[in-house]
């Protein structure tokens, strides 16, 4: 948030009436005695398992693996999704001292372990820069020997692009990442 | 191609000037801190969107000036192509590029108006540390090739992360198995990264022959000199022989804690007759290599883009004798236009010199 943009909402907190900044108070409380972490995929929720590790109607095969909840909210919101999520909150970043056993990988591995062959196929929906990449990398050595289908998300053209206008690098990845039709 | 028409507003020392030029050499003439400089790098900012010679573009603006503008006309056979860049710094620093009023990217740029800059302080490329041939050989094929740039960026931000890593892994086996991930990306961008110098260098060893002994008729040869041992540019060969010299340095990679193999330590070996040039060329000798270098750059750019770049010339004819000076300026019978700056008249001005006098923030043509 912006200075500007906060200073609009102080101004506009310290005009509104008591009760709904009452109520603004209760909200936050509420966020923060019930929300908490799934015990399965780790995503943020006021119930344990979460509405979607404890939805039936969910592929329980397919886990997306994904860096934080709001990636979850991403991935919801464009539908079509119907499998589970693990929630790594973070990614293994060297630079910052991150390393695999500070994010939630064994707890996924322990999962797929878990499953004993339930579980068919992850999805690595990690970020496409850097660490993003490297976390990606390191999830797919350590769960392949498990015998699970590893896949990573497409890289490449926006969807509705103009071919001559997309940039040469994302080009050069898009033709990398071509598939057989 | 050529520069037709350069428009400066905000820039350095000029809050306003409009400069109409011809094919051929334009010599910009004055006494020191003029602004000669200034308007070469205005045409280098323009191809590059960087200065030569400043760190941040508030540097480049008009002392309490909030921005500056840049215009350029560019013509090339029968084509024209204009290009405007508009620099806001405040609140933050914003940058607008348009060719032929259209918004454009970064990479178009040195695609629409590739040029080539010479400047005293390159004799370092010579002299200096590899860093400064590394640098030189990723400047030009970052223009040439934008996967390229985003490649070797990669292989950067890889290389910090493996040696914060290297640092980790003695003794624990999550970090040890996050620097084997680490290794293979770093193999994976690095290869990519190698196989382009590579090939870059199959063509641009002959052009920096070629251009030497054009100026000095001397013979003078560049190679690429590779840390991970002999590699051509076969992709599948740099991976595997980049995988065998990191497990060859793995415990003294451990205990120093860094990447001590790829192409962040390769260098650009500059030969003369089987001897280094850094250690055995005269001053003279030196000069003529960088001049080489910028040549083989310019005939590089020619080659990928298809248009004779823009040669900018600061300050470097004071340093060469009579003859290479005359061989310099008479690269724009080859087609070149060359943007020169100097302090006292060339002696030999052929047809096609025009001069402009650079003084109290004007230049006036003569």
């Amino acid at each position: 948030m912006g200075p500007k943009t906060a200073q609009r909402l102080a101004l506009h907190l310290v005009v509104s009436g008591k009760s709904s900044i009452n109520r603004l108070i209760s909200s936050l409380e509420e966020a923060r005695d019930q929300i908490g972490y799934c015990s399965i995929c780790g995503n943020l929720t006021d119930t344990d398992p979460c509405i979607i590790c404890a939805d039936s109607k969910r592929d329980k095969s397919v886990i997306c693996v994904v860096g934080y909840p709001k990636d979850v909210l991403a991935i919801e919101r464009a539908g079509g999704y119907q499998g589970v999520y693990h929630v790594l909150h973070g990614y293994i970043e060297p630079l910052k001292g991150v390393g695999p056993d500070d994010i939630r990988v064994k707890e996924l591995l322990g999962r797929v372990k878990e499953g004993k062959g339930e579980i068919k196929e992850v999805i690595l929906a990690t970020n496409p820069d850097i660490d993003g990449e490297t976390t990606a990398l390191y999830l797919a050595r350590a769960l392949k020997p498990l015998g699970v289908r590893v896949t990573r998300l497409a890289r490449g053209l926006p969807f509705g692009a103009d071919l001559d206008y997309a940039d040469e690098v994302t080009l050069a990845k898009s033709l990398e990442g071509r598939r057989e039709m | 191609m050529i520069i037709s028409l350069l428009l400066l507003q905000n820039f350095r020392n000029y809050p306003y000037l409009q400069l109409e030029l011809k094919p051929g050499v334009s010599l910009f003439l004055g006494k020191n801190a003029q602004g000669k400089t200034n308007l070469l790098e205005a045409c280098y900012y323009m191809s590059t969107l960087t200065s030569p010679r400043a760190e941040k573009e508030s540097d480049l603006a008009l002392w309490g000036a909030s921005g500056f503008s840049l215009q350029g006309r560019l013509e090339d056979g029968s084509s024209t192509t204009t290009i405007r860049i508009d620099v806001s710094m405040t609140p933050s620093l914003r940058r607008r590029i348009l060719l032929n009023d259209r918004p454009a990217k970064r990479q178009d740029l040195s695609l629409s108006f590739p040029c080539v800059y010479f400047c005293p302080d390159d004799l370092y490329m010579v002299k200096g540390s590899s860093a400064l041939r590394r640098r030189f050989m990723d400047s030009l094929l970052s223009r040439e090739d934008p996967v390229y740039a985003k490649d070797l960026s990669w292989y950067h931000d890889t290389v910090t992360r493996r040696n914060m890593a290297l640092k980790k892994a003695p003794g624990d086996s999550s970090w040890e198995k996050t620097l084997e991930t680490l290794e293979d990306l770093l193999v994976d961008t690095g290869s990519r990264v190698l196989s382009k110098r590579l090939r870059l260098l199959r063509s641009f060893t002959e052009y920096v022959k070629e251009a030497y002994e054009f100026i000095s008729g001397g013979e003078c040869h560049v190679s690429y000199n590779s840390s991970i041992g002999p590699i051509d540019e076969d992709l599948a060969g740099i991976r595997e022989t980049f995988k065998k010299t990191l497990e060859k340095y793995r415990t003294e990679e451990r205990l120093r804690g860094m990447t001590l193999v790829g192409p962040h330590r390769d260098d650009l070996a500059i030969v003369f007759r089987d001897k280094t040039f850094r250690y055995f060329g005269s001053q003279g000798q030196q000069r003529s290599v960088v001049l080489a270098l910028k040549m083989a750059e310019a005939r590089s750019f020619e080659e990928v883009f298809h248009t004779k770049p823009v040669l900018l010339l600061d300050d470097v004819l004071s340093e060469l004798d009579d003859d290479k000076r005359s061989r310099v300026l008479s690269l724009c019978s080859f087609g070149y236009q060359i943007l020169l700056t100097a302090t006292d008249f060339p002696k030999d001005r052929g047809p096609g010199f025009h001069t402009f006098i650079v003084k109290d923030n004007n230049v006036t043509p003569l």
